[in-house]
């Protein structure tokens, strides 16, 4: 398990936080969770009500849309890349 | 009793005759002019010997005394005399309690009975809490006043007419005197407590108000948080308060200002005895005896005199109370007590089934719920019930229950109107659910049970001891005639639900559960449930088998990574600082993970280990970065959400606690700043703060401080904590809790679902399903079913009229909390039950869906509409023809 030191590090790679002080950094991640899912495991499903962003920091997600012709992939996300930003904004 | 009290009054004479004599002869010297004088004691004369024979007539010479021990013997006589009379007060006073207990409870069980034999509409207008109010409040002084209310007046009378006649004997002017203003006060008084009795009443009916609304607001709190109505009720129940202030303050200032007059009144007497007695005892007419004797009667004159006042105002309040109670309980519509009967012998089935003809049902306001209805309803047909809002459906699914009357036509059941086949029938062989899902307090168990609680089914054989005290409650219930069924029997009736013990009574419920889908929420309950090692070994042992083969599959169900097992002798990271030092379940007080750094014993563990100065350092710095980290940000800020251990507006406390603290020493500090400081470091979860504060060495000292602490708790008379035990079983945590034995990291998704799915698998695997679903049965439900949501209340009431095996099951629209799949689930749950039983066992259906298009389902369907029923025929038909029919499911 890293330390918030370790994270801020990790959290300063990503291009969007860049340029947010180290400061501020330090306290998203204090305030953020490091979870592991398997494969296969939903972050979250379509419809519901999100209250949380993530950041991949390794391995791949998609996101999936449930159509009448049944799911389609709409994406894929990968190292470094954000997922529920909208629903925290 | 009455007895007693009359064979009271010549004692308290005598007790009252007795000074005089002591004063007059022994001290006065009558009779012992000179020394060596004699005189008799105990002589006793025949009355009226005098006047009857001409002489007196001597029974008993007595002994001859000498002054002294004449002295002697009359105070010793005198003595005896106070203890007979107190005797006899203590004997009337426990006789009357007695008789008054026994009526109250007699009153009670009478308003009870009633409560129990309302028509239903009558609850519409009356609140709960207002009828628990008169049956438990307003009817005590009643019991009380009973016991008094002929004994009273008999014993104070009497004691007032023996002192009034003593007085008489010793001075007829003085004992006149004493009568009129006795009659004068007895005059005055009730005429001044006219106003009391008023006030009385009036207080009664704020009182019960009160208690009315109390229970309301208690009832529906949730609209008044959701409303912003909390200061309305505050003000109502101000209001409330205040009336209920000013008749109680009015009562207590004529109360006060009666007993002043009254006081008065008996002062201005002893004022005229003291003055117009010492007159006549100076002029010789009276002796000093006699005064003596007059002043002590009539000291003790005012208080039957007092007494027999109050006991008549008290009579008119309490008469008045009554009427004000009876008024409230008596109801025209009163259900025949016959109906709730107990019956013997078998209760027949249903056999015919209902016939509805020309049905009128009618509200009480006298608007008509059903206009007409004609249909003959078979005993197993399954039938669906349709309508929309006011068309009849629902006014005529209760209707088929009999608990709401008819107004007009005909529902017979069996060939009887309906509310007039008693209870017994009805309440067996008919099963109703509708939305009203309460549940009484208590555990699953007993909700489900409750509906096989109709009449005891079997005799307990009671020990000697338990027979003897038996036999007392049942000679006491007899004689304030209370109800003959006794509670501690064996209620739940077995055989009605088809089972020969209770074992396969659980099974059956077990069967049930699974049938309506509730069964994997009560297993849950089981593991979360706690279990007395003593009680069940067994079990105990099975489960800690259970813990073991968990620990050993962690690798081979992937769960290495995130579930840390509690190990007595490696520091858990999952867990905080404090937990690790106590690393057990605290079973008394002072030893919660929050009261921790308070506690003296810990305290010391601390200091003899060294820890002290560096978990003081910790705590330093979890304040400062917590404050580095938030403290520029405004309190309302969602950050703050994820900060445990701290709340926002400690913040600046802690700051500047910090700042004060920060050149001094641990031993400088103030008690209550370094209890603060070192809750941070006790709370600290390295796994989930992250600061980086917990170094090996710090760890080893605090597994050491862990053990020196066990030590310690162990050699207490009783050990406050239950540790962590691989082998031991933990009686304060849940049994799941116990298998696992552990903490699941967060840093996994649906890490403790999948935990405790692999551990139910687990539990299934070692067959101990069985006992985890048996503790979740005797899950507490709370009060109202409260602890249960919404659809489980309704799932429960559905299987316990399943466990009724009722011939009909009457649902009126029960299962609306359930999605729409379930509620299909439900119906087509329903009607495969014992289909494949004979047509004639089968049990008879009439559903009224939420959804109408679930209908065809059923074989017949009826539909109301305005009042009507408008169609009535097999399923196929209606649905396919009826217009009415397609309205509805479009």
């Amino acid at each position: 398990m890293s330390t918030l030191t370790e994270e801020v590090e990790l959290l300063k790679k990503i291009p969007l936080f860049a340029s947010i002080e180290p400061g501020k950094l330090k306290l998203l991640a204090f305030a953020s969770d490091r979870k592991v899912y398997q494969e296969g495991q939903n972050l979250f499903l379509q419809g519901e009500v999100g209250d949380a962003a993530y950041v991949i920091i390794s391995g791949e997600a998609h996101v999936v849309v449930d159509t009448d012709n049944g799911e389609i992939i709409v994406a894929k996300l990968g190292h470094n890349e954000f997922i529920g930003e909208i629903s925290i904004l | 009793m009455l007895v007693v009290i009359i064979a009271s009054m010549p004692t308290y004479f005598l007790s009252l005759e007795l000074p005089k004599q002591i004063v007059n002869n022994p001290i006065q010297g009558v009779g012992f002019e000179n020394p060596g004088d004699t005189s008799s004691f105990l002589q006793f004369s025949l009355p009226f010997g005098e006047t009857l024979f001409g002489r007196e007539i001597v029974l008993f010479s007595g002994f001859d005394l000498e002054r002294i021990s004449f002295l002697w013997a009359l105070s010793v006589a005198f003595l005896l005399l106070v203890v007979a009379n107190g005797l006899f007060k203590l004997y009337i006073n426990t006789y009357k309690g007695r008789m008054g207990e026994r009526l109250l409870r007699r009153l009670r069980y009478e308003l009870f009975d009633h409560v129990l034999r309302y028509p239903l509409s009558r609850f519409r207008r009356t609140r709960a809490s207002e009828i628990a109010s008169m049956i438990k409040d307003e009817v005590e002084p009643m019991g009380e006043f009973i016991g008094d209310a002929f004994t009273q007046p008999l014993f104070l009378g009497g004691q007032a007419l023996v002192a009034l006649l003593f007085i008489f004997l010793q001075n007829f002017y003085l004992g006149l005197a004493t009568m009129v203003v006795i009659g004068f006060q007895a005059w005055l008084i009730p005429v001044l407590r006219r106003r009391l009795i008023e006030l009385g009443k009036e207080r009664q009916i704020v009182a019960r108000q009160l208690a009315g609304r109390l229970g309301e607001v208690v009832e529906g709190i949730q609209d008044s948080h959701t409303n912003d109505t909390t200061n309305y009720e505050r003000s109502e129940i101000t209001s409330t308060l205040g009336r209920l202030f000013f008749i109680r303050f009015e009562l207590f200032q004529r109360k006060f200002s009666v007993k002043f007059l009254n006081n008065l009144l008996i002062q201005f007497l002893s004022f005229f005895f003291y003055a117009v007695g010492g007159y006549f005892a100076i002029r010789g007419t009276l002796d000093i005896g006699q005064l003596l004797g007059v002043i002590v009667a009539y000291k003790d004159l005012p208080a039957p005199v007092r007494g027999l006042i109050d006991h008549d105002q008290k009579r008119l309040n309490v008469e008045a109370r009554y009427s004000q109670i009876i008024e409230q309980f008596t109801s025209d519509a009163l259900q025949d007590a016959d109906l709730q009967r107990v019956p013997d012998g078998k209760i027949p089935n249903i056999e015919k089934g209902y016939e509805i003809n020309r049905l009128m049902v009618e509200d009480e306001s006298g608007s008509k719920l059903i206009e007409s209805a004609n249909a003959n309803i078979g005993k197993n047909e399954r039938i669906a019930v349709l309508g929309g809002f006011g068309s009849g459906a629902s006014a005529f699914m209760t209707v088929l229950t009999g608990v709401v009357p008819v107004s007009g036509g005909r529902l017979l059941l069996e060939g009887e109107p309906v509310e007039q086949q008693p209870e017994y029938f009805r309440g067996r062989r008919l099963a109703y659910l509708d939305s009203n899902n309460f549940f009484g307090q208590g555990s699953v168990y007993d909700s489900l049970t409750y509906v096989l609680k109709s009449q005891p089914t079997g005799t307990i054989q009671l020990e000697e001891e338990d027979l003897k005290a038996f036999q007392l409650r049942e000679a006491e219930r007899k004689k304030s005639d209370n109800f003959y069924l006794d509670f501690d029997q064996e209620w739940i009736d077995l055989e009605r639900t088809g089972v020969a013990n209770n074992e396969e009574l659980t099974q059956k419920i077990r069967d049930i559960l699974i049938e309506v889908k509730l069964e994997p929420e009560i297993r849950t309950f089981g593991l979360r449930g706690t279990l007395d090692p003593v009680e069940f070994p067994e079990l105990t042992e099975k489960l800690l088998e259970a813990r073991k083969i968990f620990r050993e599959r962690l690798v081979e169900l992937g769960f290495v990574e995130f579930v840390e097992p509690f190990d007595p002798q490696s520091y858990n990271t999952q867990s905080s600082v404090g937990e690790n030092l106590l690393f057990g379940t605290a079973v008394a007080s002072g030893f919660e993970v929050d009261n921790l750094p308070g506690n003296e014993i810990i305290r010391k563990v601390l200091d003899e280990n060294g820890l002290e100065v560096p978990l003081f350092e910790m705590g330093k710095e979890v304040a400062s970065t917590t404050i580095e980290l938030f403290g520029d940000l405004d309190p309302d800020n969602s950050f703050f959400d994820q900060l445990t251990y701290m709340d926002s507006e400690d913040l600046p406390l802690y700051a500047e606690m910090l700042r004060k603290i920060d050149q001094k020493r641990v031993d400088e500090i103030r008690d209550e700043d370094r209890r603060r400081i070192m809750q941070l470091s006790f709370s600290y979860i390295e796994e989930q703060n992250r600061l980086g504060l917990l170094d090996d060495e710090l760890k080893a000292k605090i597994l050491s401080a862990r053990q020196s602490l066990r030590e310690k708790l162990t050699e207490l008379p009783v050990n406050p904590v239950s540790f962590y035990e691989p082998d031991t079983y933990n009686p304060a945590a849940s049994i799941l809790d116990n298998v696992l034995l552990g903490r699941v990291s967060n840093s996994v998704a649906e890490g403790y679902e999948r935990v405790s799915t692999a551990i139910q698998a687990l539990l299934n695997e070692l067959e101990l399903t069985d006992d985890v679903f048996r503790i979740g049965l005797s899950y507490n439900i709370g009060s109202g079913g409260k602890k249960l949501s919404e659809s489980q209340r309704q799932k429960l009431h559905l299987a316990r009229a399943l466990l009724k095996n009722p011939d009909i099951l009457i649902v009126n629209q029960a299962l609306n909390s359930l999605s729409t799949r379930e509620q299909g689930e439900m119906i087509e749950m329903c009607l495969n039950r014992n289909s494949d039983g004979s047509e004639t066992e089968r049990m008879g259906i009439i559903w009224a869906p939420m959804n109408p298009a679930f209908a065809a389902k059923f074989d017949r369907i009826l539909i109301f509409k305005d009042g009507e029923l408008k169609e009535d025929g097999p399923a196929e038909n209606i649905s396919s023809q009826s217009p009415i029919y397609q309205e509805l499911i479009s």
